[in-house]
């Protein structure tokens, strides 16, 4: 376990190889150096770090120094010593990392290819250390899992609320979660147990449930099975090495319309959140002489990278007058198909599992010239649980060569049930 | 949707756009709301904000008995 690791560990050596891997592959926004007390942990530079630039990987925010700490790293640095902020597409957008103000990182197994996204700073700088670390991550739509399966590290979302959202730069408040990536479940679970419970600063923060529950039957998502075929293969072998009884489960509504739903809810709150980067409050200022009001807070806001000003124009568009009821309010209702579905799924199986992504890590020229929508349907498979709010987490099924992860699903609450579930897997499939 | 819909949108939203970036934007979100008409016609009821499970409370300051009526909070009168 981490903490047992770093009891007597020398940190020089540490620090050499993080700063030499950091050089090549670009985890870290900012690098915090320093003696090591208890364990290290990053955080994504969407979390705010009291003394330590926030960028959120926005030029806009450029310069930015909080005054205090996320409630999750707070609770962190009790335990543990941070050491740098990582990279991240901006504002929590985007499936490959690609979306940066910051050098792009690069995937630790293949440099060709994507870390993913959103919290691809994270998975990269976990799986490249040899050391243990842990990072603070988010999810959002799948911004944990996605770049935990391209990196080969074990990434956990969990139940929406578990771990208090206090401190974190808001992307989609419904959807936003704090989680963890780490190299162990072990490891995931330790930082989870740290960060999460109440917090009278967040009213939406809440407990879980204390018991795992004993898992009696686990259910295979059928519509989620449509992915590369050596990761279907080595999924099924995996379900089928489980000694469990397996029945086929249908999330149907969740696989046509997940995508929309979420995309349209997402853009709609980014839109409403991002009005508050206006050059007055935070990060960069501009020239104020001459300018009214407007002017000035339209030519600041154009430091906003180009995924940022799709977002919060088409999440202006959807919530417009004459677009709402169609667009927003419909993507909302079907938000609740969706989650009633999950619960239906729920009554059949304790445990919902499926292929983390449809894919292995692409490589940058793959996706050059991929148009928004297409790069919108990578987080296919990884849309449903978080639009649910369920705790669910990534393990690696395929360590050697390019590495990829099956997701564990839970009931609510239950997110326990999911990391012991999660423990599983892993000795499984890796053991 | 075309460019001139583009900078509208672009002027609500409060950001600068330039005519080439419009033109950019306007192809790009024509097929991304080309993804997004695919929830048309689809019969649901009742929106749902916050995923299942999730009931959000309140701070110990908040004001109760008579301050507090029907879900809502009395605040202090500011003007």
């Amino acid at each position: 376990m981490i903490i047992d690791f770093w009891k007597d560990h020398d940190s020089g050596k540490f620090w050499e190889r993080l700063e030499r891997i950091n050089k090549r592959f670009h985890y870290l926004n900012t690098v915090v150096k320093g003696e090591i007390s208890g364990f290290p942990f990053s955080a994504k530079d969407l979390i705010v770090t009291k003394g330590v630039e926030t960028t959120a990987s926005s030029e806009i925010l450029r310069g930015w120094v909080p005054g205090y700490d996320a409630t999750a790293v707070k609770r962190m640095k009790e335990h543990g010593t941070l050491i740098g902020k990582n990279n991240c597409d901006a504002w929590g957008f985007g499936s490959f990392n690609l979306n940066t103000s910051f050098p792009v990182p690069r995937n630790p197994w293949d440099e060709e290819r994507v870390t993913g996204g959103s919290s691809g700073g994270s998975a990269g700088l976990v799986a490249a250390l040899e050391e243990p670390t842990i990072s603070i991550a988010t999810s959002t739509g799948g911004s944990i899992e996605n770049p935990s399966s391209f990196c080969g590290t074990v990434g956990f979302v969990p139940t929406y609320g578990a771990v208090p959202r206090y401190g974190l730069i808001s992307y989609s408040d419904s959807l936003d979660k704090i989680g963890v990536i780490a190299m162990t479940v072990e490891d995931a679970e330790f930082g989870f147990n740290i960060m999460r419970g109440p917090d009278k600063r967040d009213m939406t923060a809440i407990h879980i449930e204390e018991k795992a529950r004993r898992v009696k039957k686990i259910g295979i998502v059928k519509e989620f099975l449509d992915v590369d075929p050596k990761i279907r293969d080595r999924f099924e072998d995996v379900v089928e090495s489980l000694p469990y009884e397996a029945v086929e489960i249908s999330l149907e509504n969740t696989f046509k319309y997940g995508l929309v739903s979420y995309y349209i809810i997402a853009m709609a709150e980014a839109s409403t959140n991002l009005a508050r980067y206006c050059g007055l409050r935070y990060g960069r200022k501009g020239e104020v002489e001459g300018r009214n009001f407007n002017e000035y807070f339209s030519g600041i806001r154009s430091l906003f990278g180009k995924e940022a000003k799709r977002r919060i124009m088409l999440g202006t568009f959807v919530r417009s007058a004459g677009y709402r009821s169609r667009y927003y309010k419909k993507a909302a209702c079907i938000r609740r198909m969706i989650v009633e579905e999950y619960r239906r799924a729920f009554k059949e199986a304790d445990i919902l599992l499926h292929p983390t992504m449809p894919t292995v890590a692409p490589k940058f020229s793959e996706i050059e010239k991929i148009t928004p929508a297409k790069s919108y349907m990578m987080d296919i498979l990884t849309v449903g649980p978080n639009l649910s709010g369920i705790p669910h987490g990534s393990v690696p099924i395929q360590k050697s060569g390019l590495p990829f992860g099956m997701t564990v699903n839970g009931r609510w609450k239950e997110d326990l049930t999911v990391l012991e579930f999660m423990k599983e897997v892993e000795a499984v499939a890796c053991g | 949707m075309d460019a001139n819909a583009v900078k509208h949108i672009a002027s609500l939203a409060r950001l600068e756009i330039s005519e080439e970036e419009a033109e950019e934007f306007s192809k790009e979100f024509s097929e991304v709301l080309e993804m997004f008409n695919r929830i048309d016609g689809i019969e649901c009821e009742g929106e749902m904000v916050l995923p299942f499970g999730v009931e959000p409370s309140l701070r110990d300051d908040t004001p109760s008995g008579e301050k507090r009526n029907a879900g809502y909070v009395k605040g202090p009168k500011t003007v």
